[in-house]
């Protein structure tokens, strides 16, 4: 069975945020379009790596509640659907790389994902394990087309540009 | 783009050490000057000292 890499920060008692970097735990969260996503609730690490790979967010009330069509297409058999998100799952990933940091303003913006792409995003609940399963199904929803990922282990997730700093 | 590291929170132990070594340091000046007395039973005394009360300051201004 393969080592867990995907930590809470709030669950490692000896690690914190290193002294050059902000702790957004507890900032809001806004999409392309400025509007609220949420607010972070804690952060996903890659213990070996030593870095923040994912901000999780406790998704805002008006964002679960709005109106749209809460279901996903099965493709193949005709009206066959289910739900996106079942009751109590008000949590969801966001790669580090996808984000902005505005410390000024204490606020995390992911300027690539707008609100309909958080909307139709799945969601956990709160301190549920996160598998390699969501993050890809997460990461797919998030990306443009061609940069998806086939279903698989992909050892090598963290690696993608959506998890890094661009130089 | 953000990114995040974290680190390891720095071990408390040492500041108790040096803590006591204070503290330590402390109480040995302090017998030093004779302020805190260690009787020969290991009772620690200190010694008392004089306060005038209010009611000695009024009869001395008497």
């Amino acid at each position: 069975m393969a080592e867990k890499e995907l930590f809470y920060l709030n669950e490692l008692s000896d690690y914190k945020v290193a002294s050059d970097d902000p702790d957004v735990r507890g900032w809001e969260v806004k999409d392309a379009d400025g509007r609220t996503v949420g607010k972070v609730d804690d952060l996903l690490v890659h213990k070996r790596a030593e870095r923040v790979v994912y901000v999780d967010v406790e998704v805002d009330h008006a964002l679960i509640d709005v109106g749209h069509d809460p279901f996903k297409d099965q493709g193949g058999e005709e009206g066959v659907r289910e739900y996106i998100n079942k009751a109590g799952e008000n949590h969801l990933i966001i790669p580090i790389g996808m984000v902005d940091v505005d410390e000024e303003h204490k606020l995390v913006r992911s300027n690539a994902i707008d609100h309909t792409t958080f909307r139709n995003t799945r969601r956990f609940s709160k301190g549920n394990n996160i598998d390699r399963e969501y993050e890809v199904s997460v990461y797919n929803s998030y990306v443009p087309a061609d940069r998806q990922l086939p279903e698989g282990d992909h050892g090598d997730l963290y690696e993608r540009e959506e998890f890094r700093r661009r130089r | 783009m953000a990114e995040i590291r974290i680190e390891r929170k720095k071990p408390v132990w040492p500041w108790i050490v040096v803590l006591l070594l204070v503290l330590g340091a402390v109480i040995w000046f302090l017998v030093d000057r004779g302020e805190i007395q260690v009787q020969e039973d290991g009772q620690v005394r200190v010694p008392a000292v004089e306060q005038r009360t209010d009611r000695e300051h009024i009869d001395t201004l008497r």
